[in-house]
């Protein structure tokens, strides 16, 4: 889907705090926060950094959105679980599905093929945003977020927010 | 002087509107035992990450003030902070940090504190104002002097490695925290 739609839906759905580490998949998105006024982006340094932020931002009444590489996830698996995980704070977590399309990039290929483990054995939320994501079923991810109070993961695949 | 009478002083100074995030372990356990106030949030664990926190806060909150109290092994945990909060300027983020070098917590291992110019790293990051200090009256006096004037301020405050024993560890569950620290919004 387009990057510009996608930030919509965000920003739709009143989600206004947004932080994260680049990464490649994310570059149209990124390039568009700068421009958005309702939805305030903190670039970080580091994913666990960005894990803390969101966490400050929603105990300030805002609506946190994070992205990073899911290299970044295995960085920061510890923050989400000392701080959201036992808080109960909500989040959108936007996770680059790296190594899977990456063929050639050995870097990628390890914490890829592992990624949806991780969700799996944490019992955190996900599902994969594979080119298009349906207004409803964002709406659906949304609410799970919420009713939870706790961290939902959307894994990007490539090409996908263009 | 020890940590703890450091927090009593540094707390006696503030406005009961202020918000304190505490890094975890001994800072959360000793500010609880002396002086327990609904703006003040525990991190029981994620160390380094107190002023992560902070500054999630202060840029949501522009006019709240946020204090958050670190510890020096926290600081050297994530360098990466300072350098944010350096150069996203919140004007209401006040940094203190108990530095005792050494990691309290854990049995007292040294941390590298003594052999870093922490107060010089956030300088150079981009804090408007950066301190050492060793003393009640250094204290008062930095502290007074800074207090009104635009952050982000940093301030190491030099302290004992002693920990004090009499400080449990708090009796509350991190959805506690939580809700206590949101309620206290809406008061």
């Amino acid at each position: 889907m387009k990057a510009l739609d996608f930030v919509n839906l965000l920003r739709k759905k009143g989600f206004n705090f947004i932080t994260g580490v680049p990464c490649s998949y994310f570059t149209p998105m990124i390039k568009l926060l700068a421009q958005e006024r309702s939805l305030s982006h903190f670039p970080a340094v580091r994913e666990d950094i960005a894990v803390g932020m969101s966490a400050g931002a929603f105990l300030s009444g805002k609506l946190p959105v994070i992205y990073m590489q899911n290299s970044g996830l295995g960085y920061s698996l510890e923050a989400f679980a000392s701080i959201h995980m036992i808080y109960h704070i909500p989040a959108l977590v936007l996770i680059s599905f790296r190594g899977p399309q990456d063929q050639g990039m050995e870097e990628h290929q390890i914490m890829g093929k592992h990624t949806e483990d991780i969700f799996k054995s944490f019992s955190l939320d996900y599902s994969i945003l594979d080119k298009d994501i349906d207004p409803k079923a964002f709406t659906a991810i949304k609410g799970t977020m919420l009713k939870k109070k706790l961290p939902y993961f959307l894994l990007i695949n490539k090409e996908s927010l263009v | 002087m020890n940590r703890l009478e450091a927090i009593k002083l540094i707390t006696s100074h503030l406005s009961k509107d202020d918000v304190i995030v505490h890094a975890n372990g001994a800072i959360s356990r000793e500010s609880f035992y002396c002086n327990n106030r609904k703006k003040n949030f525990y991190l029981l664990g994620s160390m380094g990450l107190a002023s992560s926190v902070g500054l999630g806060i202060a840029m949501s909150k522009p006019r709240q003030k946020v204090f958050v109290f670190d510890g020096d092994g926290n600081i050297l945990m994530g360098f990466g902070n300072l350098a944010m909060i350096g150069t996203l300027k919140p004007e209401n983020f006040f940094h203190f940090v108990l530095d005792n070098e050494v990691y309290g917590t854990t049995g007292n291992q040294p941390t590298l504190s003594p052999e870093i110019d922490l107060v010089g790293i956030a300088r150079a990051s981009g804090y408007r104002s950066s301190h050492r200090i060793h003393s009640s009256n250094e204290f008062i006096n930095t502290f007074s002097r800074i207090n009104t004037q635009p952050g982000p301020h940093f301030i190491l405050f030099k302290v004992d490695a002693q920990v004090n024993s009499e400080c449990p560890r708090l009796p509350f569950t991190a959805d506690q925290i939580k809700e206590r620290f949101l309620d206290s919004f809406s008061e």
